[in-house]
């Protein structure tokens, strides 16, 4: 079925994922949009791994349990991030980037 | 044969499990302290839960090192009775015993890594027993050892899932521990926050590069992958053994992203920005523990991924015949890294920013050592190898020295500029003498442990052709001398602004001190340590 | 048929990439928020089109329903409570991003993916020794079986991650707790903070 989609099609929307989460993460000020960045580029790199199981070793499993594993680590980091966000904002009643931001030289 | 992870390979896994069951017994017995709200009862918290995380330490460390077999081997005809039964089985599951097991190695690299690390993680301990880290002090040090274990992980993996996991369980606990709360909540959170955004994109970087590599090799096996193990390093290394491999573009875009992932965690010139910020945000103990233990960590990783993954994606280092390959890519990180970390130092007035421009300079020069695989004999490429962590050992035992110096002056002086180092000499004549020792070692002087530790990569980079990165190396450790120096004029030649003498912590006195004098050894008696790191030579399965 | 699958891929590739653009230009934080759920639900579909069924419950389960609902509480506790929340939210510099990112998808991965020679083999191929019995897919039995045999030492890592990301939230929600008795909400410690000013 997905036979007549060929590889590179998905790669390619996953590379064009990857790239629209890491412009997110650079450009972005506010830090719970940076960390939307970085959750995109995450399911970018899933994307390749199901992508790379389903064309290239369908009997195997390795590239399942690599996503699986990913996104158990994406959701420990997106809690204790956002955790830590709302610390941030306690202290500095903001979270932008940009003013929170005491440390120069 | 087995090739994945069995219920008879728990030995191997012995200094990680110890250290889990530490961690769960510091987070489990806060709970029978007396919990009270005045500042008495609750440093008796942070003091308990503190010994035990030190006396745990201290105690795994030893096992470690009875495991590696190192200082003491059973003889193979030792009597059967129930103890040597016991220390045999734990060291047959050290460097002797087979060396990969799915996912985990245990040959020398990972013994002396988990050494180096374990050990810096007890001095740090130590360190903090006088300091007092606010609130919840069974969870501070819980992260402390958790973060230790995937520490020791990373020193261990083979395989790219695992390496993952581990360098996130690494991680994750430091960005917690970087934010944890000192007497300045905005500065610490600030470092929390900074050191967690710029990991978590660097994980992201990681992932991609591995994502493409694990493509390149299951695409590279002809008729698809028999066995669920393409993700372990040596089958990418046999895959990129196949013809014209080592010209794929894809398999070069997959490493390059896994050293810029791999980069940020260690802060090598350009990936650095994080780190002078959450060095000077978090308390300065848990500095010494990023800068130390967090990028020897980085380090033993990337060596492992490097050295066993893309072996034949090397390259020269030459500069007239031509760049290819991790060894040109890191000449180049390298040579920016010592010549800008250096400069960034020599303006700082606050010492915990000039250590970490000077600790970023330092993975410069870690780097260099990796430069030794650019040549093609195996001679140089072993001394690489044992200049690399030679080098990671004095670092780590000079850099705790170093922070924690710091760490006492800002606790009983009261702050960590120039100006209150001023004439530290007349107020505190050991507490000088002991951060002039680790200065010194820093900035490479003999005979302490830092000259020699330079020496090694100096030679190890020039025997592989990479002459103009050791030009630099040489150049900008002259130009690190300056602001070393700095730190000793205002120590010692300056006037102090007031005569009253300055206490010295116990624990922390015993910390530097024990620090202090492994860096002399180190320094003088060199061999004590590298006749050990010489048996890495070649890492398992290479 | 072919067709009708490419078209189906088309669409949902378009869902995706649209709504993570969406994600990272919306102005408004929520907005963004909510386009990221949707990317989410497109990934979660690509995936049943790639047959990996559980793949995309797990998606579904854990980014959509998680994930993106913790960071809607998020944007709900730090918006300013005087409600100018929805500023611009854009670094000066913020086309240096642009062109990075650009250029990195235009001139370095989509030309090296594409450049790669991928040998397909989607019709599973044969093992060796088997007579012209093509292998079953990997189910999720395969995936269970996996997890606690290959793969048993990442799993337990994952286990201890789970942990510290646990013992991590707890310790940096409940600051201060032995300072204080009562436990403020937000909106009570932010007025707090202000009224001195």
């Amino acid at each position: 079925m997905i036979d007549s989609v060929p590889l590179e099609w998905v790669l390619l929307v996953a590379a064009a994922l990857f790239c629209v989460g890491l412009y997110g993460a650079l450009a972005r000020r506010n830090a719970i949009g940076i960390l939307m960045g970085v959750e995109l580029m995450l399911n970018s790199v899933n994307i390749n791994l199901v992508a790379f199981w389903r064309y290239l070793e369908p009997h195997q499993v390795t590239g399942l349990v690599f996503a699986i594993f990913i996104i158990t680590v994406a959701a420990v980091e997106a809690a204790v991030g956002l955790a830590m966000i709302i610390a941030i904002y306690r202290s500095w009643q903001t979270v932008n980037v940009d003013a929170v931001d005491s440390m120069k030289g | 044969m087995p090739v994945f992870f069995q219920i008879s390979d728990v030995p191997r896994l012995l200094p990680e499990l110890l250290l889990l069951v530490l961690a769960l017994l510091v987070l489990g017995s806060d709970m029978f302290e007396r919990w009270g709200e005045d500042e008495e009862s609750r440093f008796e918290r942070v003091r308990a839960a503190g010994s035990l995380t030190a006396i745990g330490l201290g105690l795994i460390f030893l096992i470690t090192l009875l495991q590696s077999g190192y200082v003491y081997r059973l003889p193979a005809d030792a009597p059967q009775n129930f103890f040597l039964t016991i220390v045999r089985n734990l060291q047959n599951g050290g460097p002797v015993g087979d060396p990969v097991v799915g996912s985990f190695a245990t040959d020398h690299l990972t013994m002396i890594g988990r050494l180096v690390l374990i050990g810096a993680a007890f001095l740090v301990s130590l360190l903090t027993l006088d300091y007092r880290p606010a609130n919840n002090p069974g969870e501070f040090y819980a992260l402390i050892l958790l973060s230790t274990m995937g520490m020791c992980l990373m020193a261990a993996a083979t395989e790219l899932i695992t390496a993952y996991l581990s360098v996130e369980l690494t991680s994750i606990p430091l960005y917690i521990l970087a934010g944890y709360f000192q007497t300045n909540t905005r500065q610490s959170s600030e470092a929390g926050m900074k050191y967690f955004l710029f990991g978590a994109l660097s994980s992201g970087l990681i992932l991609y590069g591995m994502s493409l590599v694990f493509g390149f090799a299951v695409a590279s096996i002809p008729g698809g992958a028999q066995a669920n193990d393409m993700t372990q390093f040596l089958r990418i290394a046999q895959a990129t053994a196949t013809e014209g491999a080592a010209a794929s573009k894809l398999l070069t875009l997959g490493m390059l992203f896994i050293i810029a992932g791999v980069g940020y965690k260690v802060a090598v010139i350009p990936f650095h920005s994080w780190s002078p910020d959450v060095y000077e945000g978090s308390l300065t103990p848990i500095t010494a523990f990023l800068s130390t233990a967090s990028k020897a960590a980085g380090f033993l990783l990337l060596y492992r991924i490097l050295v066993t993954a893309f072996p034949n994606l090397t390259g020269t280092a030459e500069i007239v015949s031509g760049f290819g390959g991790w060894t040109s890519l890191l000449a180049v990180l390298a040579v920016a890294t010592v010549v800008l970390g250096n400069l960034a130092a020599l303006p700082q007035r606050n010492l915990k920013r000039l250590l970490a421009w000077s600790s970023i300079a330092h993975a410069g020069f870690v780097i260099m050592a990796l430069m030794a695989w650019a040549s093609p004999y195996a001679s140089t490429r072993s001394m690489g190898t044992s200049a690399l962590i030679y080098y990671l050992v004095v670092y780590t035992v000079t850099n705790i020295g170093a922070f924690g110096a710091l760490a006492v002056a800002s606790m009983t002086v009261g702050g960590d500029t120039m100006e209150h180092l001023r004439g530290l000499a007349r107020r505190n004549l050991g507490l000088a003498t002991l951060l002039a020792i680790f200065v010194l070692s820093l900035a490479g002087i003999p005979p302490m442990g830092g000259f020699l530790a330079k020496f090694y990569i100096f030679m190890a980079a020039w025997q592989s052709g990479a002459w103009w990165v050791v030009m630099t190396g040489v150049v900008t450790t002259m130009i690190g001398l300056y602001y070393y120096l700095l730190i000793l004029k205002a120590t010692f030649i300056e006037e102090p602004a007031s005569t009253e003498p300055v206490p010295m912590p116990t624990w922390m006195n015993a910390t530097l001190i024990t620090s202090a004098v492994l860096v002399l050894l180190l320094g003088v008696f060199p061999n004590l340590v590298l006749t050990t790191i010489d048996q890495v030579k070649v890492v398992a399965g290479m | 048929m072919q067709l009708l699958v490419q078209v189906i891929f088309v669409l949902i590739a378009a869902e995706i990439v649209g709504a993570a653009v969406m994600v990272v230009t919306a102005k408004n934080i929520v907005h963004a928020a909510l386009w990221l759920i949707a990317s989410f639900c497109g990934v979660g579909a690509l995936y049943l089109l790639l047959e990996a069924e559980f793949l995309a419950v797990v998606q579904v389960l854990v980014y959509v329903g998680a994930i993106s609902i913790l960071m809607l509480f998020a944007i709900m506790l730090t918006r300013h409570v005087t409600g100018k929340g929805a500023e611009t939210s854009l670094y000066q510099r913020w086309w240096v991003g642009l062109i990075v990112a650009a250029v990195l998808f235009a001139a370095v991965i989509a030309p090296t993916v594409l450049a790669h020679p991928w040998e397909t083999a989607t019709a599973a191929p044969a093992l060796p020794g088997e007579t012209g019995q093509p292998a079953a897919m990997a189910g999720i039995v395969d995936l269970g079986r996996a997890f606690v045999e290959e793969y048993l030492l990442p799993f337990e890592i994952a286990a201890v991650l789970l942990l510290v990301g646990l013992v991590g939230a707890i310790v940096i929600a409940f600051e201060e707790r032995a300072a204080r008795r009562h436990i403020p909400t937000l909106a009570e410690e932010v007025a707090h903070r202000r009224q001195p000013e």
